[in-house]
Formats: C-alpha cells, structure tokens, sequence
C-alpha cells in the first residue's frame, strides 16, 4: 500500500471513530443543578454553565424558566468559552414571581435540556433566616419504607418553611442510579432551594452522584449568605489540599458575605471515636475562627453531639461564644448511641439566624422549657391532615414554635373572594388545573391548628 | 523512507509508552477518582488481565517475534480499536461507572491489546540498528498533548487511544530479521545496578506525578499537571540524547529527589506546574536507563519492568494519598538513595584515601 492510500485510509478510520464516540452534539446544563441551585433576584443576572460533547462547538440555545405554571424567556448576554465549557450570562426578567424554577435551554425544534428546580427567584433575604439540615438519609428503593419516610421528612420541612435545605452528605446508600434518582425525585419536592453535598457513601456509586450534582464540593450565595459545602468523602475522611486551598480562596472573596458550612465528616471528636475529618482539620478550624463562620455543620456519626471551637464537646449549654461544630443525627440510617448525646432519634436540625447572628440550633428535646446542648428534631412530629371540607388541620406535636410555617390549601371556588382562618395568604398557584394558595401560619409548641378558607368582603382579584 | 528507517520512527516508542502512560494511568484514575467496586466482580475484572499478563509476561515475550508480525500487530489493533470505541462511547460526557460490566470487560481487553503492542514496540525499539534518541522525545510530547483534553473530557485518553491503535494497524511494518533481536538482547547486561536504580526512581517519580490526581480528583484540573509532566519529559529525554556525563545524571537524580521531598513536607499547591515540569524532567531523563534492559530475555521478568514499577508508584501514591495522615513516611522511600550517597561517599574517601 502506498503511504498515499495509508494516509487516507489513517484519516478515514480516525474521523470515523471520533465522529462516532462525540456525535451526536450533546449539551448539558454543568450548573446550577438540584443540588447547587441559584438563588437570586428578579433583574438579576445568573451564569450557567453548560458542556458540549464536540470541542469547541456551541450550539444556539433559547433560555426559558418555568415553574409548571409561568414561564419566562432568559435574555443571554455575554458568554465565556472554554474547549467545552461555556459559561452564559443570562438577565432574570424584572417581573418574574418568585419561586422555585426549572432551568430550560432549547436547541434546534425539540431539544430541551431541563434542570428541575435550579433557579429560585427571592424577594429579598429576611432577617429571620432559617434552614434545615439532614444528613445520613434512608435507603431508598427496595421495600421503600425508606423511600416513606423521607416523603416523611420532606413534607415536614415545607411545613417549617426554612429558607434553605442542606442536605449533608451519605444522601443515597448504595450508589445505585435508581437511588440517585429517587434521591433527586424526593429533592424537587422540597420547596425551598436544596443544598447537597456527598458523604463518603457518595463514593459507592460516585458516578451516579456526578450524572445528577456534577460537583464534589461547592459554593453557593444566597444574599447576604454564602453556603459552603465541602467535599470529606474522599477516600479517608479527610481534605485534600486543592479543596483547602480552593476554600481558602472562597473565604478571602467572600465580600461581606456570612459564610456556613456544611461538612460530611465532623472536624471535631471525642477519645475513641471514629469517622472524622483526619487532615487539615486544624487548618479548617483556624480558618473558620479567622472568618466568623456562624456555624459548621456535618452528620455521618448517626447521632446528635456538638463541639465548641476547642474540640470540647458540650453538654451544658448550646449556646456558648465561637462557632459551634454541629453533627445531626441520621435522618433515616441506622442510629448510634454511642456517638449521640441525644436521645435516639432520626431527625433533622432547624437553625435559625437573625440578622445573621445564630439564634438556635438545637431542640428542647425532654420539653423542659430549655433548648438541649446537641438535640435535633425528631421526625413525625409535625403532620398536615387534609379535610374533606378543604380545611387542613397541622399538628404540631413538637417543643418547638414554629413561626411562619407554610400549608397549600385548595381554592373550590376561585370566583369568590377569600381569606384564611388563620394566618395570610403569599403565594397564590395553579397545578393540574387547581387553583392553590400558600398560606404562611405561626406554630405554637404541642397545638394543631385548623386553617379554612372563608369568603371575604372583597371582591376576588384572581 | 527504506524498512529499516521506518522502523526507528516515533510509531514504536509511542506504542512502547502507550501502555503505562495512557492506558495504565487512565485506568488508575478511573478506578482511584470515579470508583472501584472489588465487593463485586467488575473491580476484579479490570485488575485481573493484568495479573494474568505479569503470569504469562515469559510465555508473550517468547512469541514476541509473533506478535511484532504485522499480521499480528493488525489483529490486536484492530480488536483494542473496536473495543476502544466501544468503551469510550458511553464515557463521553459522562462518568466512569464503577458498577458496569460492560465498561470493565471492555477496559479489560483494551488493556491486554494496549499491552501487548506495548511488547511489540519494545521489540522494535530494541531491534533497531542505530539509535533514534528523538523518537522517544517525540512520543513523550505526544503523550503529553494527548493528556491535555483530558482537562474537559477526562477519560479522553481511550479514545487517544484507539486513534494510536490505528495509526499501528495501518503503518506498523514487521520486524526486519530475528537475528537483531538476539544481538540485541546482549547488550548491557553489565549495566543492571543501574537499571534497577532508574526504576526505582521511575517508581519515585511516578508517585510524585501521579498526587495530583489524587488531590484534585473529580476536579480535573490534574489533567494540565499530568499534561506538563510528560511533555517536560520530552524535554528531559532530549537533556539525556544531548549530554551524557555522569555528573548531569547525578544532578538530575537530586533534582528528582529534592523535588519529590518538598511535595511531601510541604504539598506545593502553588508550585505545582513547576513540580510536575521538574519531575517530568527527571523522568525523561531515567526512562533510558529504566527501558534499557527491555529485551533482555534473561531478564525476561523484569523486561518491562520500569512499567510494573511506574504501575507500582501510581498504587502507592495513591495508598499514600488515601492515608493522608501518614503522608510524610514517603520520605523515607527516599532512604535507598541516602543510603546509596553514604556508601559512594564512604567508598570514594576510602579510594582517595588508598591512593594517599
């Protein structure tokens, strides 16, 4: 053969192989993801990112956000491109409602790249700023008792209301790519924005928890806040130092804003104990002293327990100067008792802060009128029963008031003007065809509330 | 270009260096940054053809006159070809599956046949008739650019892979005659105190290239680290062509060492373009010495054996880097080469002492 014809044929079988391993072009949004949400303002500007399978090529894409009910078309402005990376600016339109929207990129007649429930439009960050954290989920699939109490947890939390979720690591056990997705079935059903990050359980069925949160470790803002997640799954419980060094940078441009971590692996721990962040822990807590992190929190020992910032565990008070390392206690694992200064439970933690200054973070588990130095939520406590009348009853069996909390009500009839027995209507939405509202109630510890809505003297609006 | 020309060109070295420097570290990265599953059959499945190899490693290189035919060369091309596009396919844009057979049987065969074209260009590196130092410049650079997309695709490197397999199946040419091979396989017997040194500093150095991935893991970053090391290896093979006196070897190997020490007592975040240039370097420069007794079947065993070592220093840096509490006890890897200066120090004031 005549170097002629094997050049040609050199080119044809390589152009031939690299055109069947990287078409058809595929794109994928990188971030936002259920998992690393944006959150901001209407007017604002929001950067995805999105990777192509072919180098260098970009196809032309149409953004839109759609909540099921409202959609809204993303003017794109300036972009950045890397070999297959490509970051979009993207302006938020002035008059979008807030909620929670799935981030929709369209290319060609039929390609719609979706991210469920990535982008969350806020009116402004309130001074009471509340979040919940729960870590160590059930194992989800089989006979999906785990799958139940999750469900459990998760209509729990959007009666809380918080304003953020973070869901801190061992999220799937197993690592099967149908936990993953039932995982990520159960996270859009949160109302507020979710927050994850992987646990050392992740690490069973790493490329799962990649297909659907891309990334290891992570910052998102959310106003003045900015929630750190960090990546301790890692082989051995422990940082490596491109992620210290990359949180070292997140801390020098954080401007102004208060940062919160969550950890899988808890940094501090007790004589014999096992299951903690190894290396660098020092380094880590040096840096979160130096820059005032409100508050550090991780799960993975299946118990509730808290450490002040000399690594001394406290059972006296929760409230005590320095920034508090928080383990919760498994949301639906097996539980320990040896790594609990609790009484065993599956829960979840409530944290709230005021004016970014931590309020609470513990719960007055005995219900002596005192919040516990380490305790978390038990779950059942709180629980919604809807009435054939279309009134809805919460029972909140918990010790703890819970302001601002959030019930769905249906609308019978939207041409009659209404208003709630309790509490005030925010939000008012439409799914299958229903016509729904949310409706913000404040709590009171061991009460059930019954909410209805009633005809009001003013004509209805909608 | 006459057959005997041909045979020197780049092809050989890059088909020699494939296997450890594409296949061997892909694979290690898969199964260190996206899993391993070794509770089930797939982790085994992706070790197992290299164990099998290092069994049968007497057997192949007795039939690698056989396999360096070009019939042979073809077939085991065009199979790594087919089973190379197969395995990338669902990896592109996507991630390595820990839990997949398809994808562990395919690597697993991948492997055998970027194994064995690894012997067939040992074979013809060693056959040929003068030495041809640029080649293996050029293979190295090569390897280096290759590493680079890996930046944004990082299991990129199979399909590099199969373009290499190829550019083998249509240009490999057989061997010349097997009486090269037989005079080849005298040389330098005398030199195997060496030898095993350069390994063991190939066993070093790929400790040290290989933190990065560790460190940076699914931030893949690590590929532009890799990308240098191997490209700077280019460079220090090219040192090696040019200056032979002993002294710029003793200098490279204190270099590799100091070098190696520093990213253990204090891991060089921002130093690290600068580390893993310096310890391509170091390895381009060893590589010679390392590969020089590659077709000696008196040594059949350790015939490829700078690659078992380079295969042995991913494991270990990897270990090291599950462990990162015990990090420094790298050090004393390092105590074979402190005791090796003691020994030429004591030995040469003892000469010079003799000649007094």
């Amino acid at each position: 053969m005549s170097h002629r014809k094997k050049f040609a044929l050199t080119a044809t079988l390589i152009i031939i192989a690299v055109y069947w391993m990287l078409f058809p072009v595929r794109v994928e949004i990188q971030t936002p993801r259920l998992g690393i949400p944006v959150i901001a303002r209407a007017g604002e500007h929001i950067r995805p990112v999105i990777k192509t399978s072919v180098p260098f090529y970009y196809p032309s894409l149409r953004w839109r956000l759609d909540d099921g009910d409202n959609q809204y078309t993303l003017q794109a402005g300036s972009s950045h491109s890397g070999l297959s990376n490509k970051t979009i600016t993207l302006k938020l339109p002035e008059n979008i409602r807030p909620g929670a929207y799935s981030l929709l990129a369209e290319s060609g007649k039929d390609t719609v790249i979706a991210q469920r429930k990535t982008v969350h439009i806020i009116d402004s960050v309130p001074e009471d700023f509340s979040l919940v954290q729960l870590a160590d989920l059930p194992t989800l699939g089989g006979d999906e008792s785990g799958d139940a109490l999750l469900q459990q947890i998760i209509r729990e939390i959007n009666i809380i209301n918080p304003n953020v979720v973070l869901f801190t690591g061992d999220i799937a056990y197993g690592g099967s790519w149908d936990q993953y997705r039932r995982l990520t079935e159960a996270m859009a059903m949160v109302d507020a924005p979710v927050i994850a990050v992987a646990g050392n359980h992740e690490y069973e069925g790493w490329a799962g928890y990649l297909h659907y949160f891309t990334k290891a470790y992570h910052a998102v803002d959310f106003g003045r806040y900015k929630f750190i997640s960090l990546n301790s799954g890692h082989s051995r419980d422990q940082m490596t130092q491109s992620q210290f060094q990359w949180l070292r940078e997140q801390f020098q441009h954080l401007q102004g804003k208060i940062p919160i971590v969550q950890i899988h692996h808890p940094l501090h721990h007790k004589e014999g104990q096992h299951g903690y962040v190894h290396v660098n822990a020092d380094k880590l807590v040096a840096l979160f002293k130096q820059y005032h992190v409100p508050i550090v929190l991780s799960g993975h020992w299946h118990g509730d327990m808290v450490f002040d910032e000399r690594g001394e565990e406290r059972h006296d008070t929760w409230d005590f100067p320095g920034t508090p390392y928080v383990a919760t206690t498994t949301a639906g694992a097996d539980l320990r008792e040896a790594y609990s200064a609790s009484p065993l439970h599956h829960g979840y933690r409530l944290i709230r802060l005021k004016n970014a200054k931590l309020v609470s973070y513990t719960y007055d588990y005995d219900g002596d009128g005192q919040r516990d130095a380490a305790a978390s939520i038990p779950v059942g406590k709180l629980n919604v029963t809807y009435h054939a009348d279309d009134t809805v009853s919460i029972h909140n069996d918990l010790n703890e008031y819970l302001p601002n909390a959030k019930v769905t009500l249906r609308v019978a009839d939207v041409k009659t003007a209404f208003q709630p027995t309790h509490g005030k209507v925010v939000r008012h939405w439409r799914r299958n065809g229903e016509q729904l509202v949310d409706i913000l109630v404040d709590l009171p510890p061991n009460s059930t509330t019954t909410i209805g809505l009633e005809a009001s003297a003013q004509e209805s609006g909608e | 270009m006459n057959k005997s020309a041909d045979e020197k060109t780049m092809l050989n070295h890059l088909l020699y260096f494939q296997f450890p420097f594409m296949y061997l570290l892909a694979l290690v990265m898969g199964l260190v940054v996206y899993g391993s599953d070794f509770d089930g059959i797939t982790g085994w499945l992706y070790l197992a053809p290299l164990l099998l190899l290092t069994i049968l490693h007497r057997r192949l290189w007795a039939m690698r006159l056989t396999m360096a035919s070009g019939n042979a060369t073809t077939l085991v091309s065009a199979i790594g070809i087919v089973v190379g596009i197969w395995v990338y396919t669902p990896l592109h844009m996507n991630y390595w599956d820990e839990h997949s057979l398809n994808q562990a049987v395919g690597m697993a065969i991948l492997g055998v046949c970027s194994y064995l074209l690894s012997v067939v260009g040992a074979v013809k590196i060693n056959n040929q008739s003068t030495s041809c130092p640029h080649c293996a410049i050029a293979a190295l650079a090569i390897i280096g650019a290759l590493w680079w997309p890996a930046v944004y695709y990082p299991m990129i490197v199979v399909l590099f892979l199969v373009i290499v397999f190829i550019i083998a199946a249509i240009w490999s040419r057989p061997l010349i005659s097997a009486a090269l091979v037989s005079a080849s396989a005298e040389k330098s017997k005398d030199t195997f105190a060496v030898d095993v040194i350069a390994r063991y500093a190939v066993f070093i150095l790929a400790i040290d290239i290989s933190s990065v991935i560790w460190d940076f893991q699914v931030n893949t970053e690590w590929a532009l680290y890799v990308s240098i090391s191997f490209m700077a290896a280019a460079v220090g093979n090219y040192l090696k062509s040019s200056c032979r006196s002993g002294r710029a070897e003793q200098t490279v190997y204190a270099l590799a060492l100091v070098n190696f020490m520093i990213a253990v007592v204090w891991p060089p975040y921002l130093l690290w373009i600068a580390h893993a240039a310096l310890a391509g370097i170091a390895l381009g420069y060893l590589l010679p010495n390392a590969m020089s007794q590659s077709d000696s079947p008196t040594h059949s065993i350790w015939s490829m054996g700078w690659t078992v070592w380079f295969f042995m220093g991913l494991a270990m840096s990897n270990a090291w880097y599950a462990n990162l509490q015990w990090a420094a006890t790298r050090l004393v890897l390092l105590l074979p080469f402190v005791l090796l200066a003691i020994g030429y120090i004591i030995f040469r004031s003892a000469a010079i002492k003799h000649q007094h």
